[in-house]
């Protein structure tokens, strides 16, 4: 409880890193979906 | 004795070579990442001490600061490649810039935002026009012109020759961002790690800091990577 409420910082704290860590999770799920896209126009040009 | 130099180092930034020689360090950078990424994590938010005058508010340090040094790197690479591509007019560098840019950007994005939610409670405020603030500001809009830029040219070579041109004319705001602290009285707080003396930084703050750097470092690398690959695929 005491780490959920950082010394009466939860507020920002939390929402610092929820918003790193959700630009970081989309820059990986907008290249997987990239790739994914490249991969099928691959194999439709072969 | 040049001829075959050049040829060896033509062999070395052939798209080619580099799809075919990649996976392996996209692998071993990946699992580092989620290494470093999870124990700086940890040791960040559980185990390192709440500073006496900050308590725990000081954790936002951890993405904050990593995000900042990469908004930085990011862009100094791309000033690298900018170069190999007007002077050397190499594919590669190419693609690498091509790739770096939206990864720079949310980088300076996310100094920029956790900078304002760390500044509301430490400062009273979350924005103020002091001189590290307003030029990390600039390098956001210098990137995104950079991708404004290149996606906006529908040809690879224009689109990379016309991204180079603005990378090295924004590169000015590089030594601006980082000496500010410096040169001019600012709000934000002056160099931490990097001084000449010694870090003014508890050791147990200091190694989770570290840990996160090297973690935003190996998440970078293996995303430029795999976008890397990526786009040499479509072009195949």
């Amino acid at each position: 409880m005491k780490l959920l409420n950082m010394s009466g910082y939860a507020l920002y704290v939390w929402s610092a890193y929820g918003i790193a860590i959700a630009v970081l999770a989309v820059n990986v799920y907008l290249s997987i979906k990239a790739r994914r896209k490249a991969t099928l126009s691959s194999l439709k040009k072969k | 004795m040049f001829k075959k130099i050049s040829a060896t180092l033509a062999k070395f930034v052939s798209p080619k070579y580099f799809y075919q020689h990649s996976s392996r360090i996209l692998f071993v950078s990946t699992f580092f990442t989620v290494f470093l990424l999870s124990i700086g994590l940890i040791s960040g938010l559980f185990f390192a001490p709440a500073d006496y005058q900050q308590g725990d508010a000081f954790r936002i340090m951890y993405v904050h600061v990593p995000a900042a040094f990469l908004s930085l790197a990011i862009y100094s690479f791309m000033t690298l490649c900018a170069l190999l591509i007007l002077v050397w007019r190499i594919k590669l560098a190419e693609i690498f810039l091509k790739v770096s840019v939206s990864i720079g950007l949310s980088m300076t994005f996310i100094a920029l935002v956790t900078g304002s939610i760390w500044g509301k409670p430490m400062w009273g405020t979350a924005w103020i026009w002091d001189a590290r603030l307003t030029s990390e500001l600039i390098l956001f809009f210098i990137y995104f012109a950079i991708l404004a830029i290149a996606n906006a040219i529908r040809d690879s070579t224009t689109s990379a020759k016309a991204s180079s041109i603005i990378v090295l004319l924004g590169a000015i705001d590089i030594p601006i961002v980082h000496y500010s602290v410096n040169w001019w009285n600012t709000l934000h707080q002056g160099a931490t790690i990097i001084q000449l003396s010694k870090p003014s930084m508890s050791i147990a703050m200091l190694y989770p800091l570290l840990l996160m750097i090297a973690g935003f470092i190996t998440y970078t690398f293996s995303l430029i990577l795999y976008r890397t690959r990526t786009e040499i695929l479509l072009k195949k």
